[in-house]
């Protein structure tokens, strides 16, 4: 009996290590974690001109200080910021690359024969993006520019934190450590971007850009991070399938 | 007290049915080829399968046609969501049981 027992046993821990098999299996026809990470990784660096349309060099008085729409003092230059660019470009290329991300889910979901799960990702990033991106074009009119403890001007990155937040949830869709360690990453590297939490850690670099192109250096590291992401995950794909 | 064995479910207990309904558990739903690819099964062997879990209202399945090709696409139902989990409590509680009649047997 005791033996009957013991075998009955060995039978049942095999049945589960079946089931995580084909439930690893499963997994790993759903997952296309490097599409979203390379587009958006696009979406962040095409993001530039419309940060540039927003800042203007305009006459002043460096030793007066920031006022009537100056935001950026800098070796004597100053320049008006605008806000809106960026944020209507945001708004629009969120709407566009979530579609675009659920519609390559969908799409490799049946051609592979199984369901796809995109769903909570594609919504949570266009809630989250439509939030920032509203935020960061707006912040002045909404008197939110003053809330930011980066200062002003970082206001208008922060749809970069909406990406890695996004990012949880695709972590959570998948199942996925790997996603999920990317995403914290992410986070702290989009904060960084935004200065948030750089005064703490002493990290001050001046990388000489002029003023109307400052937003270049927080652009490049996010938009490179998601590139190099989705290159990564995309060939850990390659060697699973 | 009977025997956690004694409570599983033939119709569900079956290795490659059991398989079937992880799979479409997982997936949401499944495509037909995925299924015989995945599970290693001739195209019989699983229709056979898929009527009984069918039969047993635990799966539901949905004939359609992408293009010109057909396609059949099976679902889980709630039946056979509560199958499932049943199935895998009744195991979990099997192995518990053995390994706690045998850290006895030990003592």
């Amino acid at each position: 009996m005791a033996d009957e027992s013991a075998l009955s046993a060995d039978i049942a821990r095999q049945v589960f290590s079946t089931t995580e098999h084909l439930t690893r299996r499963v997994r790993q026809a759903q997952r296309g974690t490097w599409f979203p990470l390379a587009l958006l990784g696009l979406v962040v660096v095409a993001a530039a001109p419309f940060y540039r349309l927003g800042r203007h060099a305009v006459t002043c008085d460096p030793a007066l200080g920031a006022r009537g729409g100056v935001e950026i003092i800098y070796r004597g230059t100053c320049v008006q910021v605008v806000g809106w660019p960026a944020g209507v470009y945001w708004i629009s290329a969120f709407v566009l690359a979530y579609a675009a991300i659920a519609a390559f889910y969908v799409h490799r979901a049946r051609s592979r024969g199984v369901g796809a799960r995109i769903l909570p990702y594609v919504g949570a990033g266009v809630a989250v993006g439509l939030v920032f991106g509203v935020l960061s074009g707006w912040a002045q009119q909404l008197n939110l520019a003053g809330m930011s403890p980066s200062g002003p001007v970082a206001v208008g990155l922060v749809p970069l934190i909406s990406i890695s937040l996004a990012l949880f949830v695709l972590a959570r869709v998948e199942r996925s450590w790997a996603v999920l360690s990317f995403a914290v990453g992410y986070l702290v590297v989009t904060l960084l971007a935004c200065g948030i939490g750089t005064r703490n850690l002493g990290l001050h670099i001046d990388t000489s850009v002029s003023p109307t192109w400052s937003f270049l250096p927080a652009l490049a590291v996010t938009g490179g991070v998601l590139l190099l992401g989705g290159a990564g995950f995309a060939l850990a794909e390659r060697r699973h399938a | 007290m009977t025997h956690p064995a004694n409570g599983l479910d033939d119709v569900v207990h079956q290795r490659v049915r059991l398989g079937i309904l992880t799979i479409a558990h997982e997936a949401r739903r499944v495509e037909f080829g995925f299924l015989r690819t995945t599970l290693d099964l001739t195209v019989g062997n699983l229709s056979q399968h898929l009527t009984v879990l069918e039969k047993a209202d635990l799966i539901k399945i949905e004939k359609g046609y992408e293009g010109k090709r057909g396609r059949t696409w099976i679902h889980l139902t709630a039946a056979g969501k509560k199958a499932l989990r049943d199935e895998i409590s009744r195991l979990k509680e099997l192995i518990r049981q053995v390994e706690e009649t045998q850290e006895e047997d030990l003592t």
